[in-house]
């Protein structure tokens, strides 16, 4: 009987410590392949609180892909909802009027409407464990946001029915008389994606070339996605889209081939932050801070996007590499905020108002 | 004899029936509707007439032309489709007479954002399948569905059901002595017809007319995707665009939209002005059985009509899903091409069919869609019941009331309920209630049409003479109303059902992470561009709302 109560003591110290050294080990900060993405105490208090509530505008696939790698690496439960960018800021806008925000993290693809977050306050600025190293054109010196991922336009042909040799090479191209009615595009209200592809092109290559590309009477389309499927069926022979419509339709063996114009690519950005009324602010920091991190970059670059991380590798699909950063063009962001509006009028005037 | 002659008693009566009664509608139809006037006057942080003043543009002229146009010619098309069928069915002696009924009703169970986009396969102008046949017979014309005509056409084909249904019943309920007494007096079938048959089915032709109007006009996923790459803009594309472009102008979509709810109004008031003072009960305590005509050589013809709808509204664009479901990709170079079995394989259809996320909305369409059904027919019936057959004061307002979502762009009333019910004690915002909540409310008008259209053609005398009897006015309705309905009131729930599970729009800004259903789920998938995906879950469900029409045919023919 004594023996048994003095093992039962012994178990007692053994479990005590067992439990001491787990706890110690909770302590620890989050570190993947090397790297310390997040301090001990914001893994920590991310892990109390368990879970995190994300609000995306990013495809469903690739924050899917991006959403596991997280979890997986952070054993948070995460619930994820996508939305087209306007429903989202009416959403999100809404629900924060209400108090009834349940996103911890939310992301559109428009510079212009997160501005009118972090002014409504709904964002709350946090700067990230890597922030000094991050390109400042891409974040808010606050931390209110960060263009997390980026995604390139590019052209999309099919090649069952635009021979190789007349393929375009350069946006130059697109205004050749043999592609006049055969081109397809999204309209400038379709949202940020689209807005930076006409930006890019007024910006670089000259304030007539949007008169020029209106006179190939090309279709406009309501968003994106349309654009791609009539010319996956040969209703239009080519567009311009995010690169992430193409290859999707590449991968289901779609005669598509992908035009990387040599003038350069619009990149659109996906921004996201923290907001305000986050129930879970140490696991929205926690994600902030894993996206960010080289780790994060590399999950993104898998999913055909550029990550902000600089030492992120260049995003992939498949066996192919993307274009490099170097390559891309990023709208400024005194044109997101000062010439969204005219722009806009301007391109509606010469292509009209769909 | 009627129900309900005013007396003190009544007078309490009243006030119990007519307070909750206009309370729930006001909850459900107004409180979204006076958001959106809320809205439409609010600009810069003030009171403004602002967004009316946006939205009196040449561009939103040339939309409300186009949805006058779109109206006017896809509820002729529909209303010709579906008062033939109907007749064809309800009084002829057509071969096949179920295969007729179902032909009727089936489109409904098809979603409309799927017939767009399977008669887009079909009869695009460049590369629809339709076309690329023609092309290779050496044919010199070609269809093409992205145009007015072509839009007016798939809405017509989809429409078709509204009116048969409507009609159908109609055409059941009159009573054959009335047909019989004009052939005694020496009146031909024409004549017949005219005199006695029309004038009789004009109410259900009238209200079925102008519901599949305003239906049409606040269309959405029609246009958008048969119109939208063609540049034609209809007002609930405006709608949708200024409510979602970035930056959105929900001012700008309330006006609009304001506007559309007065037109269908002024529509709503004609139409009652018409119809005021008629006698159209035919229903009454003797039996009956309808006059059946004999169709004699035009049988023909007419299996022939029954067969090319079939063929146009659910054949073609079922086999057009199949081959998307099927293929890897969309391209067919040509019509060889397209039959082609080395590039097809299941694996589309098993990879959707077996996401979680698709199975998970597949419960959360059937939880809703059962809850809308059968509190909404509740509630409908109550309202049907309180119109026509109490003469509580304020009635004719319920009415009112109960039509108004019909003008209101589902859109926009997804918005309405979302900015009305997000900051209300009721906690529902975020769970599937709220879209109970939507999809009753969003069919209310249908729902209510067909009970009311029911409950108006059962004579008042089975009643009255109930209650001369000593019945009390609650089993009055228990067991003498409700009996003689309940072919209506199944078909009213199963409409509603129906209705719910291909319910898209208002859902757009009323689903959570987990509150997804799956029209949104097909729609997530038509935003990606998989239409092989979307054929595959359209298929799914189609076979199985199918399998619903096929046991609870019995009902939806409308009789009892």
């Amino acid at each position: 009987m004594k023996i048994n109560i003095h093992t039962g003591i012994a178990g007692l110290f053994l479990g005590g410590a067992m439990l001491l050294s787990v706890a110690q080990a909770n302590a620890e900060p989050l570190v993947v392949n090397g790297e310390t993405i997040s301090p001990s105490e914001r893994f920590d208090a991310a892990k109390a609180e368990g879970k995190l509530n994300i609000f995306s505008t990013y495809d469903l696939a690739p924050m899917e892909a991006v959403v596991a790698a997280f979890k997986e690496d952070t054993g948070l439960e995460v619930t994820h909802m996508r939305l087209t960018s306007g429903q989202m800021f009416e959403r999100v806008t809404s629900e924060f009027a209400a108090n009834r925000l349940e996103a911890d993290y939310v992301d559109l693809t428009d510079l212009s409407l997160v501005a009118r977050l972090v002014e409504q306050k709904i964002l709350e600025p946090y700067k990230v464990a890597s922030f000094d190293d991050l390109p400042p054109e891409l974040r808010a010196h606050d931390g209110s946001y960060y263009q997390l991922m980026r995604s390139i336009m590019v052209v999309s042909v099919n090649n069952a029915l635009v021979e190789a040799a007349d393929t375009p090479k350069s946006w130059q191209d697109l205004l050749d008389p043999k592609f006049k009615n055969v081109i397809g595009m999204a309209s400038i209200d379709a949202g940020g994606t689209a807005f930076s592809s006409y930006a890019f092109m007024k910006e670089k290559l000259g304030g007539d070339y949007w008169e020029k590309l209106a006179a190939q009477s090309p279709r406009i389309y309501p968003t994106a996605t349309p654009v791609m499927t009539d010319i996956v069926r040969g209703e239009t022979f080519l567009g311009i889209n995010p690169i992430s419509l193409p290859l999707s339709q590449i991968e289901n063996g779609a005669p598509i081939t992908i035009v990387y114009p040599e003038e350069g690519l619009p990149a659109f950005p996906i921004v996201g932050g923290m907001t305000s009324s986050a129930k879970n602010k140490n696991a929205a920091q926690l994600f902030l801070d894993w996206l960010t991190s080289k780790r994060g970059g590399e999950v993104i670059a898998s999913t055909a996007a550029y990550a902000l991380n600089p030492q992120a590798p260049a995003p992939s699909f498949g066996e192919s590499a993307l274009p490099s950063n170097d390559q891309l063009f990023n709208v400024g962001e005194d044109i997101w905020l000062n010439q969204r509006q005219s722009y806009t009028e301007e391109w509606r005037s010469r292509f009209g108002t769909r | 004899m009627r129900l309900g002659n005013i007396n003190t008693q009544d007078m309490r009566t009243s006030l119990l029936v007519m307070v909750p009664a206009l309370a729930f509608l006001t909850v459900l139809v107004l409180l979204p509707l006076l958001k959106l006037l809320d809205v439409s006057f609010t600009a810069g942080g003030g009171w403004s007439l602002q967004n009316y003043a946006a939205i009196s543009s040449a561009d939103v002229g040339r939309a409300s032309l186009n949805s006058l146009v779109l109206a006017f010619a896809g509820t002729s098309i529909a209303m010709v489709l579906g008062t033939i069928l109907a007749w064809l069915a309800a009084r002829t002696d057509i071969p096949m007479k179920s295969m007729v009924n179902l032909a009727g009703i089936t489109p409904l169970f098809f979603s409309v954002m799927v017939a767009s986009v399977a008669w887009s396969m079909l009869a695009s102008g460049r590369a629809g399948y339709l076309n690329l046949a023609l092309r290779e017979l050496g044919l010199p014309f070609s269809m093409e569905v992205q145009s007015l005509p072509g839009i007016a056409f798939v809405l017509g084909l989809y429409y078709a059901p509204y009116p048969f249904m409507l009609m159908y019943t109609s055409f059941r309920l009159i009573h054959p002595d009335l047909e019989e007494a004009a052939g005694v007096h020496g009146a031909g079938l024409w004549d017949t017809l005219r005199q006695v048959t029309i004038p009789l089915v004009l109410p259900a032709f009238l209200g079925s007319a102008l519901l599949v109007a305003a239906l049409i006009v606040e269309d959405f996923p029609v246009p958008q995707i048969l119109g939208g790459p063609a540049g034609i803009e209809t007002l609930s594309m405006r709608i949708y665009k200024l409510a979602t472009q970035v930056p959105p102008s929900p001012g700008e979509a309330s006006a609009v939209s304001i506007a559309l709810v007065l037109v269908v109004f002024m529509f709503i008031f004609m139409q009652r002005a018409v119809l005021h003072g008629g006698d159209y009960q035919t229903v009454t305590g003797k039996g009956m059985q309808p006059r059946v005509l004999k169709l004699g050589a035009w049988r023909w013809p007419a299996i022939c009509f029954v067969g090319l709808y079939v063929l146009s509204a659910l054949i073609l664009p079922i086999a057009a899903l199949v081959i998307s479901a099927l293929r890897r990709n969309l391209f067919v170079r040509n019509l060889a091409d397209l039959f082609d079995v080395s590039s097809m394989s299941f694996a589309t259809i098993s990879r959707t069919l077996g996401n979680p996320r698709i199975l998970e909305a597949a419960t959360n369409t059937l939880l809703t869609a059962t809850f809308a059904a059968v509190i909404g027919t509740a509630l409908f019936f109550v309202i049907a019941v309180i119109v026509y057959r109490t003469e509580v004061k304020g009635r004719a307002m319920l009415e009112y009331l109960a039509m108004i979502p019909v003008a209101i762009p589902a859109l926009v009333m997804g918005l309405g309920i979302l900015w009305s019910w997000i900051d209300s004690p009721l906690n529902i915002y975020g769970t599937l209630a709220i879209l109970v909540v939507a999809y009753v409310t969003r069919f209310l008008p249908q729902g209510y049409r067909a009970i009311a259209g029911s409950m108006s053609q059962i004579h008042r005398d089975l009643e009255s003479a109930a209650q001369v009897s000593g019945a009390s006015r609650l089993n009055v309705v228990l067991y003498i109303t409700f009996p003689l309905m309940r072919g209506g009131i199944v078909a009213s729930a199963i409409l509603l059902f129906v209705l719910s599970v291909r319910e898209l729009t208002a859902s757009l800004f009323l689903y959570t992470t987990n509150t997804r259903v799956l029209s949104i789920a097909i729609y997530e998938l038509y935003e990606t561009g998989s239409w092989g995906a979307v054929a595959s879950v359209s298929l799914a469900y189609t076979s199985v709302l199918g399998l619903i029409v096929l046991v609870t045919r019995r009902w939806l023919r409308g009789e009892s």
